[in-house]
């Protein structure tokens, strides 16, 4: 594909420290990265800092990036931001668990029938407290594979883990998303 | 209905899901009636399905994406070690004609080749019913169109027009490019960029009768080309070799005087004698600050002045804002550059980034 290629040149000029490049591929990838970590985060400052830090370190690292190593670069990218998002988590879990409670809404938007999910779109704070209510491994899953379309082994690779594992949680993961959203949607209803 | 139980559901999840990524095109009516094989997995789907589509707010994630580029610049700079070393591949002049190629080309030669890359790739689907088939469909046109989304929105803001959605990803991301401009050279081939832009919006919109807009569009043209000639001037004087940015200055300079002889030939006399007396002024504004472009090889006719005119001196001044300013939108109407535009001919206040 021609646009696979193209990022493919990029990558090889970034990791020779061509910065032009590498803004080319700020610009292709931004607003994922950046997705990724505001649903994680659900704070839209703490999201600029941590991608801010994520590209930063992109930068500093990206001639490690070796292709023949790696599934993707854009799992190599969403490993740093995997990494960024647990290390803010780390440092900021006072602050992150009373986001938690202070901004949690309420999720009522999937509702239970075809005909009703079309009424209306989910908004970003619903998916998000629906995410809070997952596991870690399966709130990953949920946004690297589902949200973010890559795959299976791109996320085994983000995770640590072997293709086949994510393939065995990425089920257990959206259903208990979508039994999360029914519930709060019965709850407010 | 919910006849599967939760290992058989798992599976036919992870089935749909992998050939979803194989193989596409069916519209979403299609899975809806293909929702029976199984409700769950269907919920599952759709939900997968939504959240694809699901965007944050676009004024977020432009501002998110300004800042965070202008952060980025300002640790990248600070970082301590090599500066970057390595040299463009591609002169001004080739860079010019590839960032200014038509749309209708891009298009030629990418469609084909990702339809033939469908045809060629290979399908490996599980044994399906009909019906299951249509539903993983529907999560492949889902898969397709946020791949699609991401990758495509670059390239089709690359020639929005104001009027276009895209537009406003397209002065996001000059401006981002503007603020991780890692030197002069690349700062200048930036402005040259965007220069290139303004002046192919205003030419598009002087043909379509939206005069107001083509001189605004201008005078923005004017501003990001004097920021690139004192940039160059400033380059000569405290670096030894500005080739490309004198190169990038003689382009941007012939892309205004072709633009004026493309309005002039379409009949927008006032857009074409409005764009020639903005060049004079720029050739004025090159002399005054003393950059050395080099000679021409081919500069376009002049045909809306007559020989005598194209000479004259422009007086005025636009002190509108920069070009790549990060406003998102609508060109900005600068002061200077309403509907009467006023050429510039002062030197600008530097990058603009």
């Amino acid at each position: 594909m021609i646009i696979e290629e193209q990022e493919s040149a990029l990558v090889t000029r970034a990791t020779q420290r061509d910065h032009d490049a590498f803004s080319q591929l700020y610009l292709l990838y931004f607003d994922r990265v950046y997705r990724y970590v505001r649903l994680k985060l659900g704070n839209p400052a703490e999201a600029e800092d941590t991608t801010s830090a994520v590209f930063f370190n992109a930068w500093r690292t990206i001639h490690n990036f070796s292709p023949q190593h790696e599934s993707s670069f854009a799992a190599w990218l969403f490993r740093l931001a995997h990494n960024a998002v647990v290390d803010r988590f780390r440092s900021m879990r006072d602050i992150v668990s009373l986001d938690i409670t202070d901004q949690r809404p309420s999720v009522h938007t999937i509702l239970p029938g075809p005909e009703a999910q079309v009424e209306r779109k989910m908004t970003i704070s619903e998916l998000t407290a629906a995410l809070r209510l997952l596991t870690e491994e399966q709130r990953e899953v949920v946004l690297l594979r589902f949200v973010e379309g890559l795959s299976a082994r791109e996320v085994g690779d983000i995770m640590g883990k072997q293709e086949g594992a994510v393939r065995g949680m990425q089920f257990r993961a959206i259903e208990a998303l979508r039994r999360a959203m029914t519930r709060q949607y019965e709850a407010d209803h | 209905m919910g006849e599967l139980d939760e290992g058989q559901q798992a599976r036919l999840f992870d089935a749909l899901l992998n050939d979803a990524e194989k193989w596409n095109t069916a519209p979403r009516a299609q899975a809806r009636r293909a929702a029976d094989a199984d409700e769950a997995v269907a919920e599952d789907l759709a939900l997968i399905v939504e959240m694809r589509e699901m965007q944050l707010p676009r004024s977020e994630t432009e501002f998110a994406r300004a800042r965070v580029g202008q952060r980025l610049a300002d640790m990248m700079r600070a970082e301590p070690g090599p500066q970057p070393t390595v040299e463009r591949a591609q002169g001004a002049r080739a860079w010019l004609r590839a960032v200014t190629a038509p749309p209708h080309r891009v298009a030629r030669a990418t469609a084909p080749q990702r339809r033939q890359a469908q045809r060629n790739a290979p399908v490996a689907r599980p044994p399906m019913s009909a019906t299951l088939r249509r539903l993983s469909a529907f999560v492949a046109v889902a898969m397709a169109l946020l791949f699609v989304s991401l990758a495509g929105a670059s390239i089709a803001s690359a020639h929005a027009l104001p009027e276009s959605p895209f537009y406003s990803v397209k002065r996001a991301e000059e401006a981002t490019l503007l603020a991780l401009a890692w030197n002069d050279d690349s700062k200048g081939q930036t402005l040259a960029m965007i220069a290139h832009h303004r002046i192919t919006e205003a030419v598009a919109e002087a043909e379509q009768g939206h005069s107001a807009e083509a001189h605004t569009l201008l005078g923005e043209f004017d501003t990001a080309l004097s920021q690139l000639i004192d940039l160059t001037a400033h380059a000569q004087a405290i670096h030894e070799n500005a080739a490309s940015l004198t190169n990038a200055v003689q382009m941007t300079l012939e892309a205004e005087r072709n633009a004026a002889a493309q309005a002039a030939a379409h009949g927008e006399t006032a857009f074409a004698a409005a764009a020639n007396a903005s060049a004079q002024a720029a050739s004025d504004h090159i002399q005054r600050v003393g950059v050395d472009v080099p000679a021409k090889s081919g500069q376009s006719s002049d045909n809306s002045k007559g020989p005598g005119q194209s000479n004259s001196s422009s007086s005025g001044k636009n002190t509108g804002s920069g070009s790549g300013n990060g406003n998102n939108g609508k060109p900005q109407q600068t002061p200077g550059a309403n509907a009467t535009h006023t050429p510039h001919t002062g030197p600008s206040n530097g990058s603009g980034g």
